[in-house]
Formats: structure tokens, C-alpha cells, sequence
């Protein structure tokens, strides 16, 4: 890690990200429209007493809040590498990057920071919205839910790199992203809990790591489980983010021979 | 192995021993044939085959051939950006596919894509953005980015936003960040291309001066423009259909296709019809002939090279009375040199299959 690349990396996402001013409000903004949103589903939802937000707290508000937000993490790990690496084949300065000093997958990397800044402001954003419309966080275990955040991105980053893998090769990923991110929407339990589906679909969303990483999220900042508790999800999610990351880092290298072996390598 | 004699101006090559920056030995590169999920989409292709030349340092080279000859396939091997399939390529000593990285290190790139900038950042955060990729520190790569800027003369554009830049300035900046690392090999793909003339003649200056004059670097330069690779090279390679067509300086390239003299001549005493004849007669075709003046014939004349036609034809001028009033002797140009390589090496590549 080089911290003053990572840091050129950011200032320059920044400075471009807020160079388009009125997409720069509108990302802000629109959580000041969703979470009323939410809020008045919860309202709705809350009125039926569900068995199976007994979990949470009863509050389907908080419920899908944290769903919702924390998607976004997901959303940003699979398209940021894959969208900084396309861009970069649009506008030619992929061959540029390349023969800087700095291997490709850290400039991936570097390049999803500011993304992942940004929807970390956004996150912090969706609380304090929600917490204006009584979302209860007197109990939220911050630390844990921190620690909770930081794992699970490690363990969503393998899927970004494989995806921008599969860019490398054929150009276009959309798919691909649509495929995990529609897949961790519905057997993640961003809608609805994970135990209202039936019990095969509960076996294959325990596959994916947003299913834990959300649930871990839940019982942090709605049902303060403390940091010993939240143990089982960074287990899971560490094994994730272990045995996925070099898989993830061989497919890219693998890609990237490949590439320039068929000198496609700047094509798009 | 041929090496540099004589510079772009034709004047001696004093460098006590060249050494090679680039080697490339035997060259061959095969894109594979790509495939789609219903069948066969390109064939295998070869865009450079079996090629061998090498650079000295501190040499300016050009490498030119027509669209589709294995330039930019060979630029892009050069700058480890392709594999070859086989032969070797060494920068400054350093194998490319061996010593990737030390290779990588010694070389810069100026790209003729005005999109590999970021367009809403200003030319000075571009090129530090870039200083860091390259992880130079701040306290070197700040001083020697003014310096460019200043050589480049982009002072008055450096604080404004990129797109703001014509194509000239874009192209200027490219070669700044292609300089940022103080490469020993600087590999220019069409530095002018899309500029002006004027901003093209510039860019022209810029390299044989301050560029070149920085420290010495190899540059390897690919344009369409010949009289641009005229000016700026001594030696070249001529690509055609991904083999070197012809290597060497460009007098030898314009000697080795010169068939005939071509004489421009203007003649006082004696009458077009008449002049015509001793033309013919002394082993001579004419191209053109006419008298711009009453009292003058001009006429512009092609002998078969070594036929000693032209002093035949002086003497019989002076047995007629005439006088000859002024003579010059045209050279083949670089463009026609150029022509006659690629239509030969068209005639070899039919003639072999």
C-alpha cells in the first residue's frame, strides 16, 4: 500500500466527482428522500407485528435502512474496480497506468477508494436521516458495526476484481454485476429476513457473504450484540475475504496475460 | 548490424561508441484468432513478422510504414504492453518479457490519444497525479513538472482545466508526462497527429531542441508525416505488412531507389524542338519542356542512373550555341523512396504468396 498513490487516487476522484456538481447534490440528496420512504413502509409493515422482525427489534424501518444502505457497499465493490478499469480502456490511460510503478490491481484498488468514502459518508448519512425519523440507535454497538463494515467489504472486494477480470476479457461486465447484486437483493435479506424463505433458498443465501455481512450489521446496530457476539460473522466473513482475494487477484493476473497475449489489453 | 552514420542533417555521427538502447532480434508477434460463442469472429493474424533492427542511444529512429504495417503492434511490444510470440526485444540491455519491470522502467510513452487525460482536472494536476503513479516524491517530481511545463510552453494553460486545451497544447502534454520519469527510451506514437501544421511544426522544433537536448534520450517516433520523420530522424525502418521493408539512413533509403537523375535545366540559344532532340539523343526523357521567356527553354530532363547522359547533352547544347543558363539536379524524395519500398515489397510479398 502506498499511501500518497492512494491519496492521489482520492484527491483526484474528488476533485472529479465534484467537478459534476448537480450529480454530486442529487447522490447526496437522495437519501433525504428514501429514508422517508422507509420510514412510512416501516410504519405500514410494523402495523402487521411480524413474527420474524422479532429479531430486529420489530422495526422494519431500521430493518430495511440498514439493508439498503449497506447494499450500496456491495454495489460499489462490484462495479468500481470494473468501471475504473473500463473507463480507463475508454479513454486510454490504461497502457499509461500500466507502465507507472504501481501494479494494476493497486490501482484498482486505489481507484475504488474515494467510492467507498463516499458511501461511507452516505451510510453515516442514512443513520442520522433515519435516527431524525426515531430510528432507535440507543443500543447500536458503533464499533462492532465498524468492524462489521470493514470486513465485509474485504470480503465483497474478490467479487469486484473477479468482475473486472471478466471486463478485461470480454469488455463488458454489466452482467455480471447484475447477476451478484440482483442475487445478494433477493436471498440477502435486504427486503425481507432471510428466515421467511424457504429452507433451500435460506442454504444458498448462506453462499453469499452480503447475507452475513447484513446480518452482522443488523445485530450490531439494531440489537447491540456485542463485539464477542458479532464473532460468528467475522469468521464467516474473514474466510470469505481469505479464500476469495487470491482466487480474485489470480483471475485478474490471468486476465491480463491473457490480454497481452491477444493485445487486447487497451481494446474496449 | 547497421548502425548510425550520419544525423538528420547529414552530418557525422561523433559519438564515440554507440551503444544499443533498443534490440529487438527476430520478432515475430501472432495475434491469436479470436472467438465468439457462435463460431470464429477474427482469424490468427500476424502483425509483425520475423523483424530485427536496433537503436542506438541518443538516436532519433522513425518508424513508418502504411496503416496496418505492425507499427503500433511493434510500439506496444517495445513498451511491454504485448507479449511476443517469439524473438527477443531488450531496452537498455534489459529483456522485456525476462526483465519486465527493469525494461519497463527505462522507457516513456507519448501517446497520440488526447483521451488519456483526465479532462476535468487542470494540465499541472494531471501530470502530478502521474508523478505519483509513478511514485516520485513531491519534493523532485514537483520542481522537474514546472520545468517541463516550462520547456513544453505551457505555463500560461497549466492552471486551467484540460479540456480546455487545443490539440497542440493536449499533444505538448502528452510528451511532458511521457518525459515526467526521465526515461532513457521515449517511444512517440503519431506525436502530431490531429495538430496543425503549424502546431505540428512545433512539436517538430520542440523535440529535435529542447527535448532531445534534456538528456539525450532514444526516441523512437512512428507519424505519416515523412517530411516530419525527414527532419526529425537519421535512420528509419519501413514496416510493410509486419515485415521491415527497408532499414538504414534515409539518403541510403532515397540511393537505393533512385533509377534515374532528374535534371531541371534552363537553356538560352536554342529552340524547344531543337532541345527536345539532343535531349533524346543523348539518352534522355523528357517530362516537361517550354520557354517561360522568349529568349529561354526550359526543360526538366530524367537520365538512367550512371549513363553519363547529362554532359552528352551540355556538350551538344554548346555545339549547337546555345548556353546553359542553370542546372539543378533534383534528389528523389524521402515520399517517393518511400512509395518504391512499399510497391516492391507488395510485388516480393505476391511473388512469395
Amino acid at each position: 500500500m502506498h499511501a500518497r498513490v492512494a491519496q492521489a487516487f482520492v484527491w483526484r476522484d474528488f476533485k472529479i466527482a465534484t467537478s459534476y456538481r448537480t450529480a454530486f447534490v442529487i447522490q447526496i440528496a437522495s437519501i433525504f428522500v428514501a429514508v422517508p420512504l422507509f420510514f412510512f413502509m416501516g410504519t405500514m409493515v410494523e402495523g402487521a407485528n411480524l413474527k420474524s422482525l422479532e429479531r430486529y427489534g420489530g422495526s422494519y424501518f431500521g430493518f430495511l435502512l440498514i439493508g439498503v444502505a449497506l447494499l450500496d457497499f456491495l454495489a460499489v465493490s462490484l462495479s468500481s474496480f470494473g468501471s475504473s478499469l473500463r473507463e480507463s480502456q475508454l479513454t486510454g490511460t490504461l497502457e499509461i497506468v500500466l507502465l507507472s510503478k504501481t501494479s494494476l490491481i493497486e490501482v484498482l484498488l486505489y481507484s475504488s477508494l474515494w467510492f467507498y468514502l463516499f458511501t461511507s459518508i452516505r451510510f453515516v448519512l442514512y443513520l442520522v436521516v433515519g435516527a431524525m425519523f426515531k430510528l432507535d440507535l440507543g443500543n447500536a454497538n458503533f464499533l462492532g458495526a465498524a468492524l462489521i463494515l470493514a470486513i465485509s467489504i474485504l470480503s465483497f472486494i474478490p467479487f469486484g476484481i473477479f468482475t473486472a477480470a471478466i471486463i478485461m476479457l470480454i469488455k463488458r461486465g454489466e452482467g455480471v454485476n447484475t447477476l451478484i447484486s440482483g442475487a445478494s437483493l433477493f436471498f440477502g435479506g435486504v427486503l425481507f429476513p432471510v428466515s421467511s424463505m424457504p429452507e433451500w433458498m435460506q442454504m444458498l443465501a448462506q453462499c453469499l457473504p452480503f447475507t452475513h455481512a447484513l446480518e452482522g450489521m443488523r445485530q450490531a446496530i439494531q440489537s447491540g450484540v456485542s463485539i464477542e457476539g458479532l464473532g460468528r460473522y467475522f469468521l464467516v466473513l474473514g474466510t470469505f475475504a481469505v479464500v476469495l482475494t487470491p482466487l480474485s487477484w489470480l483471475a485478474f493476473a490471468l486476465a491480463v496475460r491473457r490480454t497481452r497475449v491477444t493485445g487486447t489489453l487497451g481494446q474496449y | 548490424m547497421e548502425t548510425l552514420s550520419k544525423d538528420a542533417h547529414g552530418q557525422e555521427d561523433t559519438r564515440p561508441t554507440a551503444r544499443p538502447a533498443i534490440e529487438v532480434e527476430r520478432l515475430t508477434k501472432v495475434y491469436p484468432a479470436q472467438r465468439s460463442l457462435f463460431g470464429r469472429v477474427q482469424p490468427e493474424k500476424c502483425a509483425v513478422d520475423d523483424v530485427s533492427l536496433r537503436v542506438d542511444e541518443g538516436e532519433i529512429f522513425g518508424l513508418v510504414g502504411p496503416n496496418g504495417a505492425g507499427k503500433t503492434t511493434l510500439i506496444r511490444i517495445l513498451s511491454t504492453m504485448v507479449l511476443p510470440t517469439s524473438g527477443t526485444v531488450r531496452i537498455g540491455g534489459h529483456d522485456i518479457v525476462g526483465n519486465e519491470k527493469e525494461a519497463r522502467s527505462l522507457v516513456g510513452v507519448v501517446s497520440s490519444n488526447e483521451r488519456s487525460f483526465y479532462w476535468r482536472l487542470t494540465g499541472r494536476e494531471n501530470l502530478r497525479f502521474f508523478t505519483r503513479l509513478h511514485q516520485m516524491p513531491d519534493s523532485e517530481a514537483d520542481p522537474w513538472r514546472d520545468r517541463l511545463i516550462e520547456l513544453l510552453g505551457l505555463e500560461e494553460m497549466a492552471d486551467q482545466r484540460f479540456d480546455n486545451y487545443s490539440t497542440g497544447q493536449k499533444q505538448r502534454m502528452a510528451i511532458a508526462r511521457g518525459l515526467l520519469t526521465r526515461p532513457k527510451v521515449l517511444l512517440m506514437d503519431e506525436p502530431t497527429k490531429g495538430v496543425d501544421p503549424v502546431g505540428a511544426a512545433e512539436i517538430v522544433e520542440l523535440i529535435q531542441g529542447p527535448v532531445r537536448g534534456l538528456w539525450n534520450p532514444t526516441i523512437l517516433v512512428t507519424s505519416h508525416n515523412l517530411t516530419e520523420i525527414e527532419r526529425l530522424c537519421g535512420r528509419v525502418a519501413l514496416m510493410h505488412r509486419g515485415r521491415l521493408a527497408a532499414l538504414g539512413a534515409i539518403d541510403e533509403l532515397r540511393a537505393r531507389v533512385r533509377r534515374s537523375d532528374h535534371f531541371t535545366i534552363s537553356v538560352s540559344g536554342v529552340e524547344v524542338a531543337a532541345l527536345d532532340r539532343m535531349a533524346v539523343e543523348s539518352g534522355g526523357t523528357v517530362s516537361s519542356a517550354g520557354s517561360p521567356r522568349a529568349d529561354t527553354t526550359e526543360m526538366k530532363v530524367n537520365f538512367p542512373l550512371g549513363c553519363a547522359g547529362f554532359p552528352r547533352l551540355v556538350r551538344l547544347i554548346v555545339g549547337a550555341g546555345g548556353d546553359l543558363v542553370s542546372c539543378s539536379n533534383r534528389s528523389t524524395t524521402f515520399e517517393e523512396a518511400f512509395h518504391a519500398v512499399v510497391e516492391a515489397s507488395e510485388v516480393d510479398s505476391e511473388g512469395g504468396g
